[in-house]
């Protein structure tokens, strides 16, 4: 197995935005076409990651022991602590999911692999580990119902357009003193612009515009199959411009991030498989 | 002839309430009374998430095939005491019997690459 050097991000703090996202799809894009090879990620000096993009990290490992290759992640200080707490580092040692795992300072909210159709367990990791939190207990009873039907809203989005059996990642984190919660669910499915260029006869041909598009309140649901509707993610993203946040996408290779202004869009370093959602929000 | 009480948690097997497929199952199940005028009581007692997508497909559905004043007059939904429930069911309800609102927010293609 060929060892590669490793690779060290180039900036010293990764967060839930465009940048973030660009920074990490440096390091997949290195990894691309590669079979039964090593590859490190080292985060050892980095001062900050967002917790929650250790949904986005998984996601890479998953694809690239699929190659057979080998992922080693360096981490140090804060941000080894920060991914010990939410189950990264279990992950990682090839244990999803792992019971033990537990935050005692209850900021972060655990990474969970979630197969197509476990809607119990989504839900229950939704009430127990995200909403049975120190940082939520400000929050109001509808306002709580609210989140869990927008991120329940989001998970059901993201199988309706993934069309895949492979699983889905997700992982949170909360800023109790910001008042501000982070989240990410990926996915290793079609993206969005498969079923989007199908739905408009060929006229959306970019990721980026089908990213767009679905913000708009269009949907590809098949609706004299399941019934009128659709539309989730321009509300989800009205409810996060109400809260001063915003609502990322990644598709392929493109992302655009919808907050309280104009939707702001850009090019990675090389299309991720599938589809990310980011909900970042604030004034909780 | 009796009303008929059906559980959505026993029609789809789960008290989750989320999938266009389970709510697809909800709307199969209704939709055999309603289409021969039998009265239904939908009881979501026991459900622990629903969401807008489950909403459409089974209570949206009913409104588009049978119209309002045929499911008004035979589905009676019960046991949702949850705020944002009762507002995505209402939606539902509006995208089901309402096009024009069904339609809005299908936004104009141009606006992409104005």
């Amino acid at each position: 197995m060929s060892f590669n050097p490793a690779y060290i991000p180039t900036t010293t703090s990764i967060e839930t935005n465009g940048i973030g996202f660009r920074e990490l799809s440096k390091f997949y894009a290195k990894t691309l076409e590669k079979t039964g090879e090593t590859f490190e990620l080292d985060l050892s000096k980095m001062h900050h990651i967002d917790a929650n993009l250790a949904s986005v990290l998984a996601a890479i490992k998953y694809r690239l022991e699929q190659r057979r290759c080998k992922l080693i992640f360096r981490l140090a200080g804060a941000t080894f602590y920060t991914f010990k707490r939410n189950g990264f580092i279990s992950y990682s040692n090839g244990k999803p999911n792992d019971p033990s795992v537990a935050d005692e300072r209850e900021s972060t909210i655990p990474l969970r692999v979630f197969r197509p159709d476990e809607d119990e367990p989504f839900t229950q990791y939704l009430k127990k580990d995200f909403f049975g939190h120190r940082g939520t207990t400000s929050l109001t009873k509808t306002e709580v119902d609210r989140l869990i039907n927008h991120f329940s809203e989001i998970y059901q989005n993201v199988f309706m357009h993934a069309n895949t059996t492979e699983p889905i990642f997700a992982c949170g984190q909360f800023f109790p003193s910001k008042h501000e919660l982070k989240f990410t669910l990926v996915d290793l499915g079609d993206g969005f612009l498969k079923k989007v260029h199908e739905k408009t006869g060929g006229q959306i041909s970019s990721e980026a515009s089908a990213i767009q598009w679905a913000l708009l309140g269009n949907t590809t649901r098949d609706i004299a199959k399941f019934g009128p509707g659709g539309g989730v993610l321009k509300s989800i993203r009205e409810y996060c411009k109400q809260n001063n946040g915003s609502i990322l996408i990644v598709s392929g290779a493109d992302y655009c991030n919808a907050g309280a202004g104009p939707v702001e869009s850009g090019k990675l370093a090389c299309a991720f498989s599938g589809s990310m959602v980011s909900l970042v929000l604030r004034n909780l | 002839m009796n009303m008929v009480r059906l559980l959505v948690k026993d029609i789809i097997s789960s008290t989750v309430a989320i999938s266009n497929t389970a709510g697809l199952k909800a709307f199969n199940a209704v939709q055999k009374y309603v289409s021969s005028g039998q009265e239904v009581i939908l009881s979501f007692a026991g459900i622990e998430n629903l969401t807008s997508a489950f909403c459409n497909a089974v209570i949206g559905k009913l409104y588009m095939q049978f119209g309002e004043k045929h499911v008004d007059s035979l589905v009676k939904v019960t046991d949702v005491d949850n705020e944002v429930w009762q507002e995505k069911i209402r939606t539902a309800k509006i995208l089901g019997v309402d096009e024009k609102f069904r339609n809005a927010d299908q936004e104009n293609l141009s606006q992409l690459f104005a």
